[in-house]
């Protein structure tokens, strides 16, 4: 009697040990999971009140684009700030991305168009550079030049745009874009390629027109 | 007796609830954002294979592309694209001595004006010969591949991919 009793409480101490282990396991894993959620903002798909299908946007849209500070081909710093007052088309590309070269023609033809309204677009580009090794880093600089150059961007390109990756809403696709109003507030965003039409009524939004 | 039956059915119950709790565990949920960018293109075989030993053989690898992804070739018809290829990894006991990739599918993006992409989709092949000495190896060799839909890219991604071999 007295060694089934032992027996009894040794195999219910074992088992409450592991299930106390795996419930502690899964609530710490929940916790993370809502800390995670509420810190990253990611897009999401929000339904259209005309009964459209779902558009996909971003959390940061009527907030104040984050300020940054970032370097062109040939190392001069812009900042965001530096254009207070203007409507600001922030657009994260890559030289290995397709449809940014579909998108970036038409980038530059409403540039063009609405410049004298007080549009300016920055290029913001989201390849990695090997800040390790100088001629690598030379390298790859010289890469984004080319194609920046075979696109014939008239705009300002700025590099190292993944370093925004985090203020920005992870970048997870390009080409990936903001627009943002004279006041410094993101006014709508963009992942993926869209209609040239749908980037145009996103920059009047942005000029307030 | 009676006590014996009762911490039978209490350790049944209790593994169930451990059992779920570390299911629970395992799966993450759609929020949680382990990895912005889960691997597209996945190793589908060969998990083992069997070669003559201390001699060059040719190996198939089986891989598959997500559905409504596209990766590049390993000739992009454009320069900046980035190539799917194989590389060997330092710690490997097996020697990939060559490499075939497949030829891609030409896919037109954009209309105005288009751009033409070579690319894989759906299953490919790319066929490595490799040398290993007698007994059981492990090949180890890393895939970097460059993701896209038809509207916007993901950036690069190299995953392992580790394969048994057996030198007779």
């Amino acid at each position: 009697m007295k060694r089934n009793t032992i027996v009894l409480v040794a195999v219910l101490f074992v088992l409450s040990t592991l299930a106390w282990a795996g419930w502690a396991n899964f609530e710490y894993r929940k916790q993370a999971a809502e800390a995670r959620m509420t810190a990253s903002p990611e897009v999401e798909l929000i339904p259209d009140p005309a009964g459209g299908p779902p558009q996909l946007t971003s959390p940061l849209v009527g907030k104040a684009a984050a300020p940054f500070t970032l370097e062109t081909l040939d190392g001069k710093k812009i900042s965001l700030a530096d254009y207070k007052g203007k409507a600001v088309v922030v657009n994260f590309w890559a030289t290995w991305c397709g449809p940014c070269r579909i998108e970036t023609p038409w980038l530059i033809d409403l540039r063009n168009k609405y410049q004298s309204h007080g549009l300016e677009v920055l290029a913001l580009s989201a390849d990695d550079l090997d800040y390790g090794d100088k001629a690598k880093v030379a390298q790859e600089k010289q890469e984004i030049a080319r194609s920046a150059a075979q696109l014939h961007m008239p705009y300002p390109v700025l590099i190292n745009g993944a370093s925004l990756s985090e203020s920005y809403g992870g970048l997870d696709s390009l080409p990936t874009t903001f627009f943002i109003d004279r006041k410094g507030v993101i006014v709508a965003a963009q992942i993926g390629l869209s209609a040239k039409d749908e980037l145009e009524s996103k920059m009047k939004k942005a000029l307030g027109e | 007796m009676k006590h014996l039956m009762i911490a039978t059915n209490l350790a049944a119950l209790l593994l169930v609830v451990e059992v779920i709790a570390q299911a629970q565990s395992i799966i993450p949920g759609w929020s949680e954002k382990k990895d912005a960018h889960p691997a597209a293109v996945s190793l589908l075989a060969p998990e083992n294979v069997t070669i003559k030993a201390a001699a060059p053989d040719w190996i198939e690898l089986r891989f598959h592309v997500q559905d409504g992804l596209h990766i590049n070739s390993h000739i992009p018809s454009i320069k900046e694209l980035i190539p799917t290829a194989l590389s060997t990894d330092d710690s490997s006991d097996v020697s990939l001595l060559d490499t075939n990739y497949p030829t891609g599918s030409d896919m037109m993006l954009g209309s105005n004006p288009p751009e033409k992409l070579n690319v894989y989709t759906g299953d490919f092949v790319i066929r490595t010969r490799i040398k290993s000495q007698a007994g059981a190896h492990l090949l180890k060799i890393k895939l970097r591949y460059q993701a896209c839909t038809m509207t916007a890219c993901m950036p690069p991604k190299t995953i392992p991919i580790t394969i048994g071999v057996h030198g007779n």
